[in-house]
């Protein structure tokens, strides 16, 4: 029964956290069409971050190796996680997103996130080298006297308080007149920055915002599981949360959110009592292998995503909806001109 | 003074590397107008298909059909995964993310056949050649030639053979060349296939040069690749193959002081590039706004 009640409870620690992470992203690539080809790298940075900070120095004669090691309370870490995700973000946007096509984009965050884990892996006294960095204790633990074994107690609800506090801020910016800025961005950035709008700026804040949520998931993530290290942290996660965007529907907080629950609730964990056969990558080759799959179904055959985002019109706005005549409709200039 | 000329034959082994898979990525970059983010695992197939027949066949014939798999491969993917979205007039922000997929999905059907522990190919032991103060293996030598070769067969394609001038027009203004008479189906056809039989050869040579490989080999050096294609202009071969030297040379030289950052340099040059000259080192219409 016990062991019901622990794998139920880390399943539903990980689709909070994965939550938070497709929000982020949502407000990234389905709110601004930013394509971030390395969201998990802060993720990463976040759970670095906050277990150096929630850590305390590294013991010497251990070879662990790791920075600032500052011994903080909760909740500083998650907060500090998450700042330090959100500033490298808007520090990437910074220097190379210049008004880029969303193709170099992509290959700018990608190569972004291939050199990060270098160097993470590559020197040892950052982030613990291809080790990592381990031994993390739960939040409030000790003060709630809760046995390690059972940290989903504290786990689970600090999970959830955050993930209100982003579908808020979330949901906030969406149905904001901000909101709708960024949707013209998203869908023309060349006629945005015609009317006027810091198309750079809107990318910049949206690259804070949905990496600090990536950086506070990472905290919580570490928080839950205490460890973290480069193999964590591949290429292939940020193609997950991708995924959870895409299939649960971009643009929306309740499609990313079902995207969440799906990937890692069903798809992801779902599946760990699989038999494993054949050889040891087999089993999460062939999940990894339905999760491209349904990407590419989902893109050609609804790639609005399960839940679409609601379309909003504000043609009752204009002259003439009430029975009034139409002003005519400007002739298209011709092509080239 | 040996230790650099001896880094500078080794930037052109890595150039050399280079050149093959990016020439092959910017052409089908430039004629289809989507970057392919499985181009790293193109690569990868064809370095496990030529480890399957290297053990029994001569090795030029185990790197001929490694490259001509990967050709198929490609054919195949631009065929039944983007051609349906091709058709539908998918944005290019789709596209991409469909090979994002299609990556994915190459790259784990690998993991699923041949596990994720690394291999190597079949390699002679060789005596390094002293050729005055630069020192080669055979192998390399081999490399650089090859790669020379392949450069001279892409040059006298695109020069002088109508379908090369084709591509080269569909590249460069895709309704123009329909408009004078170019079918674009079988000219991006063809695209992909020298595409998928360049990724081929460049990811073989990479595994020589590597040692030993993994599935996620060419996926860690895909970004190189796309800095090299980037620096000299989305598609642009001959700026590619001068792309190809640079980095080559900038990898070269930051291995020397770091040893375990050389391809890193490739992400340095790629952001000053962006920076000040997105439109890359040969001008033409700036393309990346």
């Amino acid at each position: 029964m016990s062991v019901v009640i622990t794998f139920g409870s880390s399943v539903i620690m990980y689709v909070i956290v994965y939550m938070i992470l497709t929000l982020g992203l949502n407000l990234q690539y389905g709110f601004t069409g930013i394509v971030n080809f390395t969201y998990y790298t802060f993720v990463a940075v976040g759970a670095y971050i906050a277990g150096v900070t929630a850590l305390g120095r590294p013991q010497p004669g251990t070879g662990e190796l790791y920075i600032l090691g500052a011994n903080l309370p909760f909740p500083i870490p998650i907060l500090l996680a998450g700042l330090a995700a959100g500033a490298l973000g808007g520090a990437l946007a910074l220097v190379v997103f210049r008004r880029l096509r969303s193709d170099y984009l992509a290959i700018v965050t990608l190569a972004a996130g291939t050199v990060a884990l270098d160097v993470a892996t590559n020197s040892n006294s950052i982030f613990g080298g291809s080790n990592g960095i381990f031994g993390i204790p739960t939040p409030l633990a000790g003060v709630l006297g809760v046995p390690l074994q059972n940290s989903y107690m504290v786990m689970i609800p600090i999970g959830l308080v955050v993930l209100a506090i982003c579908w808020w801020i979330s949901h906030s910016i969406r149905n904001s007149p901000y909101g709708r800025i960024l949707r013209s961005i998203r869908d023309n950035p060349d006629v945005a920055e015609a009317f006027g709008h810091r198309v750079l700026r809107h990318q910049l804040v949206m690259m804070l915002v949905g990496c600090f949520m990536a950086g506070v998931g990472g905290a919580l993530t570490i928080e839950f599981v205490s460890a973290m290290s480069p193999s964590g942290w591949q290429a292939v996660e940020t193609f997950i949360v991708w995924a959870a965007v895409i299939v649960g529907g971009s643009g929306n907080n309740l499609g990313a959110a079902l995207g969440a629950l799906i990937m890692q609730g069903v798809i992801i964990q779902g599946t760990l009592f699989l038999p494993s056969f054949g050889n040891q990558e087999l089993v999460p080759a062939i999940r990894a292998l339905a999760i491209g799959l349904l990407v590419i179904l989902v893109l050609y055959f609804r790639p609005q995503g399960l839940i679409p985002e609601k379309r909003r019109f504000y043609d009752h706005l204009l002259p003439g909806r009430r029975g009034e005549a139409r002003p005519e409709a400007i002739p298209t200039p011709p092509e080239g001109g | 003074m040996h230790i650099l000329v001896e880094t500078l034959g080794f930037s052109l082994v890595t150039a050399a590397i280079l050149a093959m898979g990016s020439v092959g990525l910017t052409l089908q970059f430039g004629v289809t107008n989507y970057p392919n983010f499985a181009f790293g695992d193109f690569m990868t197939v064809g370095i496990y298909i030529c480890w399957l027949f290297a053990h029994d066949l001569p090795l030029w014939l185990a790197i001929v059909l490694g490259s001509l798999v990967v050709g198929a491969v490609a054919l195949l993917s631009a065929e039944f995964v983007m051609g349906p979205f091709v058709r539908k007039k998918s944005s290019p922000l789709i596209l991409l993310i469909v090979t994002f997929g299609l990556s994915f999905i190459i790259n784990n059907i690998i993991l699923a056949i041949w596990g994720a522990q690394s291999k190597e190919l079949p390699m002679a032991s060789e005596a390094p050649l002293h050729l005055g103060w630069f020192l080669f293996t055979p192998s390399q030598l081999v490399v650089i030639a090859g790669s020379v070769l392949v450069m001279l067969a892409v040059h006298l394609m695109l020069s002088r053979s109508p379908i090369g001038k084709a591509m080269r027009a569909v590249s460069d203004n895709s309704e123009l060349a329909a408009v004078s008479g170019i079918a674009e189906a079988p000219i991006v056809r063809l695209t992909w296939l020298l595409t998928g039989v360049l990724a081929g050869l460049g990811g073989i040579a990479l595994a020589y040069s590597t040692a030993s490989f993994d599935p996620a080999l060419g996926e860690t050096f895909l970004y190189v690749f796309f800095a090299s294609v980037i620096l000299g202009g989305v598609g642009k071969p001959y700026g590619a193959m001068l792309g190809a030297i640079v980095i080559g040379l900038a990898s070269g030289f930051t291995g020397l002081v770091l040893p375990q950052y050389g391809k890193d340099a490739a992400f340095l040059v790629l952001i000053i590039v962006l920076l000040f000259r997105p439109e890359g080192i040969i001008r033409s219409a700036g393309r990346s706004h």
